[in-house]
């Protein structure tokens, strides 16, 4: 069965923790960022957003762009690691962005 | 009309949108809002007033009104918020349109009041015949339908050209975060209205003078009635989403079928059928899914 949204964006929460765990000693941004994505995201997390097929594309691309950027971290590719982590700030805004739905109008 | 149309809470997205319809047909809006709002896109804009205050402000009701050539009365505290606190409610739903009232006898004016109200007037009427007509006895069971009668009132007793809108619940064609719970059983009729049809009768009834004087029942037509269930899990279906999180009210709520004879044959407002709706979600989705 494929991964739901919510199911994905469990994994790019635990990515985006690895990721930031001692991220700071190679650069503080860096990690400050992650760290504000892992907090947009739990704060997300749960809301109808991730029970619907829609979030499925855009959560899907954060979870790749976060494992793609612990990649990196793993092998120490610090030259890499800026491009990796503008990439996913740029998804997470994204996702963060579609996933801020307003409620039904009814009078 | 050379005159401009007043929308009242016309800074919000439905007063955007009939803003909208007006200027492009070449006639003058004033919007009327809170200073705090977003008048972004509407100041400065040509052919748009743009008048900040609040609705129970009598000074800046009356320079509102002035010289206006109708009424589109939008401005409300809306469910949620309404069932807070009564008295703010009732100080904005009820005094504000008093205000409105008040202004236009004081100048004067033949302007016609456009009054939004609800079919949530009605209260529960699962147990009545449908549809269910403007004739049917109101009985609100919250603070804002409550208001709504009130405000009603005083535009029947007031002498002042008016049109009173029941307005059913407005289907918004985006994808949104369903109501928690929604406010019908799942075994409830249930007949909602396209947001573009509501625009469209808001501005046909200041358009039609044969619309004056006259309360009418804005739903969104045969295609519309629908079941609660009918309705929810389509909603979850357009959405991709599991149809067993959905939770209903375990009582009857106010929504139900109407008699929408008189206000199609009047305003020509239902141009918009349920399986057009359908289509809109589906697009929307689709769109989400390709990005």
């Amino acid at each position: 069965m494929p991964q739901s949204g919510q199911e994905m964006l469990d994994e790019t929460i635990a990515t985006c923790k690895s990721i930031a765990d001692g991220l700071g000693i190679q650069n503080q941004d860096w990690e400050n960022s992650v760290v504000e994505i892992v907090e947009k995201f739990e704060e997300l997390s749960g809301t109808f957003f991730f029970k619907t097929m829609p979030s499925v594309p855009t959560t899907r691309t954060a979870m790749r762009d976060a494992a793609s950027a612990l990649e990196l971290k793993n092998v120490g590719d610090w030259d890499g690691m800026s491009t990796a982590v503008e990439t996913l700030i740029a998804s997470s805004q994204n996702l963060i962005e579609k996933a801020g739905m307003k409620g039904t109008t009814l009078t | 009309m050379s005159e401009p149309v007043l929308i009242t809470g016309g800074a919000g997205s439905v007063g955007r949108q009939l803003a909208g319809m007006f200027l492009a047909e070449g006639r003058p809006v004033r919007i009327f809002d809170l200073p705090f709002m977003d008048f972004t896109g509407l100041e400065g804009e040509p052919n748009v007033q743009v008048v900040k205050g609040d609705i129970t402000d009598r000074e800046s009701v009356n320079e509102a009104v002035r010289n206006v050539g109708g009424i589109l009365h939008l401005a409300a505290l809306l469910p949620p918020t309404s069932e807070r606190d009564r008295e703010k409610t009732f100080a904005v739903n009820v005094e504000g349109t008093r205000g409105i009232v008040d202004a236009l006898k004081s100048q004067g004016s033949k302007a016609t009041l456009v009054f939004t109200s609800s079919i949530s007037t009605y209260g529960d009427t699962s147990n009545e015949p449908e549809p269910i007509s403007i004739t049917q006895p109101q009985n609100p069971i919250d603070i804002y339908a409550e208001s709504k009668i009130a405000g009603e009132e005083i535009l029947i007793e007031s002498g002042v050209n008016f049109v009173i809108l029941r307005i059913a619940s407005i289907a918004v064609p985006a994808f949104l975060e369903p109501p928690e719970p929604w406010p019908f059983t799942s075994a409830q009729r249930v007949e909602m209205v396209h947001r573009d049809d509501v625009a469209d009768a808001i501005k046909s009834s200041v358009d039609t003078s044969e619309a004056i004087g006259n309360v009418f029942n804005i739903a969104g037509g045969s295609s519309w009635r629908l079941t609660g269930k009918d309705y929810v899990e389509d909603f979850f279906n357009f959405m991709g989403a599991p149809v067993d999180m959905a939770v209903y009210r375990e009582e009857p709520g106010w929504n139900d079928w109407y008699d929408t004879t008189e206000s199609q044959k009047i305003l020509k407002y239902q141009n918009r059928s349920y399986g057009f709706y359908s289509g809109e979600m589906k697009s929307i989705v689709e769109e989400m899914m390709a990005e």
